[in-house]
């Protein structure tokens, strides 16, 4: 019989409900969001942001380190299990959907490893330009091994070539009686239904549970003691309560299935931080591994030599403070932002980061001005430059999201 | 002429500081509001803006009636009697000195109450087109395409046929005219437009796309129609959907027409 219930658990995307905010955070949250777009504050820049960090990113890698990839695949292959085994399943494809931060095509690519199946990367800008026909003809040409396609939102791109490339490959998908695996960003997939109609080609989609509060309650003192096991203790900085008060009486639960949460049957009280934590991060758990980063610190008396020091010594207990949600300083889209910002945003979204000559080539904007925009928008905190591709920050991610909804732009359900 | 009496006995050094004053702050918030309204209209989020400037004409016809209703008691008595002979002695002064004034007055007050159109739309009133962006008490102020002001009395309300293109909304229908060569495969090229609004960054992506396809004497005529984000860019989005379809269009090998400018003049 199930005892526990499940950290990671993948549902159906239209059971999708992000975590609600508590009632007094909308409110504040409405007010302070309008009044940051009249007077912006002007620290958050990409130097200050460094600077803001009161806890050293050693200690923060120990105490909030990054999630482990595992789960997530344990959970796809729980619910892939009867698809992966049985020998002619009702549906021959399957379609995983993740939100920025979600990692969905990690999972995918270490589930296809774990199986030996066949990967296909995307195809290159410029062979998605020029048609994209040989790209094609290798997904085709495969045998009867299983297809996984990790990163379908990278398979096609808002331009005439990127549509004709992806109806072709929807043609194919609908025919063909190989089994395949197709996990696709939240943006792409939104956008795709939108012109495409991939949802009426393609299964229902599945993704990974929103993360409520409940859920935080136990992953975030797990992934403290992912490395240094039970070295840390959360306090809030403004009543100085622990914020785990569970944590010790979950141990053995995490030593034995770590990838599960409370048992059936326990009641949990959900702190008003982590409350604001999951709503804010809209149950994505990229998104509130990032903003739970944000708000550790360490207590400005800690003598930092002997915390290192003192590390060496196993029964030692340190306390990590969590500052208040209201002192949390998020970068936010500027009242100046106008069209053409939200145009580079958006796109930047829909295509799961872009370079900036991609954007020059989609967008009506020429280089410099795509150029001028994403200096503006770094400046903002909102993007941030990896391997030559501009991607919207997770800290920044929810408050562009909320802009774009504004603006009347199409969003993803998540 | 017993109520004029009255009128200048009650006229004292007091009550004229307090008329005057009144006056002076009456003006203050109405300069506020035209200054306010369409600074927090630019600064708020788009969706929020044909809703705050709207708010204009109704906040400038409020602080003109509150000021009037605080004035009007220190002048007479607010007998019925009074504001009725007042009332009228005004109407009847004015109508003779200023009548298209008092036209142009009343139909401003009739604008604010029908709303035919708002500050924020786009109409089209007596072949000025452009965007409203003042309902005064006199005029409305029109910015053209081409940056132009334009000031039209609301006097033009009683005999004109107002276009009114997007009604309060955000968007409003933009369309594209490509002009084809006769032979052709039309069905390809009713899917490629259809695409070619589909991957431009300005459409609203939860409004139908529609491409109409005439046939004419010189060739083919396309209409694609489809719906911008945000009203205001509908020159951008118009100009991206061309550029985009000629693009297209030219990769099919579809030849333009080459005589519609005449055959259509």
């Amino acid at each position: 019989m199930e005892q526990y219930k499940p950290l990671w658990e993948y549902i159906p995307s239209d059971h999708y409900k992000s975590p609600s905010a508590p009632a007094r955070e909308v409110v504040r949250n409405s007010v302070v969001s309008f009044w940051e777009r009249l007077h912006p504050v002007s620290g958050i820049t990409a130097a200050s942001r460094m600077a803001l960090r009161s806890i050293p990113f050693y200690l923060l890698d120990r105490a909030a380190p990054i999630p482990d990839l595992s789960c997530m695949v344990a959970a796809l292959q729980t619910v892939m299990r009867g698809w992966l085994n049985g020998r002619e399943p009702e549906q021959t494809i399957q379609v995983v959907v993740g939100p920025p931060g979600s990692r969905v095509e990690h999972a995918v690519t270490g589930l296809a490893r774990c199986q030996g199946w066949q990967l296909m990367g995307p195809p290159e800008q410029e062979q998605i330009l020029a048609g994209g026909t040989a790209w094609l003809e290798k997904v085709k040409a495969g045998g009867f091994v299983p297809l996984i396609i990790p990163r379908l939102g990278k398979c096609y791109l808002r331009h005439q070539e990127g549509l004709v490339l992806m109806g072709r490959l929807l043609d194919w998908l609908q025919t063909t009686k190989r089994r395949c695996l197709i996990a696709c960003d939240s943006w792409a997939w939104a956008y795709l239904v939108k012109s495409l109609q991939i949802d009426v080609m393609l299964p229902n989609p599945i993704a990974l549970a929103p993360f409520d509060g409940a859920r935080l309650q136990f992953w975030l003192p797990a992934l403290a003691q992912q490395i240094h096991k039970g070295r840390f203790i959360f306090r809030e900085t403004e009543n100085g309560r622990r914020l785990f008060p569970m944590a010790d009486v979950y141990d053995a639960a995490f030593n034995d299935v770590p990838t599960q949460t409370e048992r059936y049957g326990d009641w949990v009280a959900v702190s008003y931080l982590l409350r604001q934590l999951a709503a804010h991060g809209r149950g994505l758990p990229g998104v509130i591994w990032e903003l739970w980063r944000r708000c550790l610190q360490i207590g400005i008396d800690v003598n930092l030599n002997k915390l290192v020091e003192a590390q060496a010594a196993s029964d030692k207990r340190y306390t990590i403070w969590v500052r208040p949600w209201a002192h949390l300083k998020l970068p936010t889209v500027r009242g100046t932002a106008g069209t053409d910002e939200s145009l580079v945003l958006h796109a930047i979204l829909l295509h799961g980061g872009a370079s900036a000559q991609l954007l020059a080539a989609l967008l009506p904007l020429s280089d410099n001005e795509v150029r001028r925009i994403l200096r503006t928008c770094w400046e903002w905190g909102l993007i941030e430059k990896k391997h030559g591709t501009w991607n919207v920050t997770l800290l920044a991610y929810p408050n562009v999201r909320s802009f774009l909804v504004m603006e009347g732009y199409l969003v993803d359900n998540f | 002429m017993a109520i004029i009496t009255d009128l200048v006995g009650r006229i004292t050094q007091a009550n004229l500081v307090h008329i005057l004053s009144t006056v002076f702050l009456a003006w203050i918030f109405l300069r506020f509001v035209q200054w306010f309204l369409p600074w927090l209209a630019t600064q708020a989020p788009s969706q929020f803006r044909l809703r705050l400037l709207p708010l204009m004409p109704v906040l400038q016809l409020l602080i003109v009636g509150v000021a009037i209703a605080h004035i009007l008691p220190l002048l007479i008595d607010p007998t019925p009697e009074n504001i009725l002979a007042v009332s009228g002695g005004i109407a009847i002064t004015l109508s003779f000195a200023f009548q298209d004034y008092v036209s142009s007055l009343v139909a401003g007050i009739v604008v604010v109450y029908e709303r035919p159109f708002r500050v924020g739309d786009w109409v089209n009133i007596d072949g000025a087109y452009g965007e409203i962006t003042a309902v005064g008490f006199r005029a409305v102020e029109m910015v053209t395409p081409d940056d132009t002001v334009v000031l039209i009395p609301h006097k033009k309300l009683w005999d004109s046929i107002i276009y009114n293109d997007n009604n309060g909304n955000r968007e409003h229908l933009c369309v594209a005219d490509f002009y084809l060569h006769p032979e052709h495969d039309a069905e390809v090229v009713r899917q490629k437009l259809h695409e070619v609004a589909l991957t431009s960054p300005y459409l609203q992506l939860n409004r139908p796309v529609v491409v109409i396809v005439l046939e004419k004497p010189w060739g083919t005529h396309y209409r694609l129609k489809a719906y911008p984000i945000d009203g205001r860019d509908q020159f951008k989005f118009t100009t991206d959907m061309t550029v985009r379809g000629k693009a297209a269009l030219a990769n099919l090998g579809v030849k333009p027409a080459i005589v519609p400018a005449m055959a259509a003049s």
